[in-house]
């Protein structure tokens, strides 16, 4: 069932990241950050959304200032690092090595009958323990307590990436 | 809050959960919107802030149950 006027217009940046996608501005996508972990998790407040994608055109930045522009045309507001759709900041990030990886790896969903990604769970970890930061711990240990994880994968992706899920 | 009511919360529907997110959202501008001073009461309150046990005591409500059933 459809939400309407959401404060998180999750539906529609996914109709955009799929735009940007038939327009051949990226390769692929993923829904990652906070909402990707709350596909997983108990809900929990954020404030934007974080859509990592692999550029179709590497260079001009990984493709950045296209994906703006286009997103521009359609109506969105940049602010910085961010776009706005309906004054929900979204920021695409060039995925790159680990990030690349994940997006590669992404499951498949459906939300509100838009086909998507969003990053699976061992990659989520995997990504939260490479930034490091407290609330990246902190989303680990709600990931491991309340998600099944694929162990095998998700000690091979810390091996190969030389991670830990201990900041210690 | 305990751990299997957390997990339980975990496996509600995305749209469901993200829905959920939203309204907390919407909440936080609005009482901001409403502040009309920066008074140390009304700066404590961040959307940030609300804790899963703040989800967790709505969801944990009988009425919620039932209104959420047919989901």
């Amino acid at each position: 069932m459809p939400y309407e006027h959401s404060a998180i217009p999750l539906a529609d940046v996914l109709r955009a990241a799929n735009d940007l996608l038939s327009a051949g501005l990226i390769q692929e996508y993923a829904l990652g950050g906070a909402l990707a972990a709350i596909y997983y998790t108990e809900p929990v407040t954020t404030y934007d959304a974080d859509i990592l994608f692999i550029a179709s055109d590497e260079t001009l930045s990984a493709g950045i200032p296209a994906i703006y522009s286009h997103l521009q045309s359609k109506g969105w507001r940049v602010d910085r690092e961010h776009v706005l759709l309906k004054d929900f900041p979204v920021q695409f990030l060039a995925a790159s090595g680990l990030t690349e990886e994940a997006v590669r790896n992404a499951k498949r969903i459906e939300y509100e009958g838009i086909p998507a990604k969003v990053l699976s769970p061992e990659y989520i970890i995997a990504i939260a323990a490479s930034v490091g930061r407290h609330k990246d711990f902190a989303r680990i240990e709600q990931m491991l307590d309340q998600v099944k994880i694929d162990k095998p994968l998700l000690d091979d992706i810390l091996h190969r990436y030389n991670l830990k899920l201990r900041n210690k | 809050m305990k751990s299997d009511f957390r997990r339980k919360l975990a496996e509600r529907p995305f749209e469901e959960k993200i829905h959920r997110v939203s309204e907390l959202i919407s909440l936080s501008r609005k009482v901001k919107g409403n502040a009309s001073n920066d008074s140390e009461e009304n700066s404590a309150f961040n959307g940030a802030e609300l804790s899963g046990s703040v989800l967790g005591r709505d969801w944990n409500l009988p009425e919620e149950d039932a209104a959420w059933s047919n989901l």
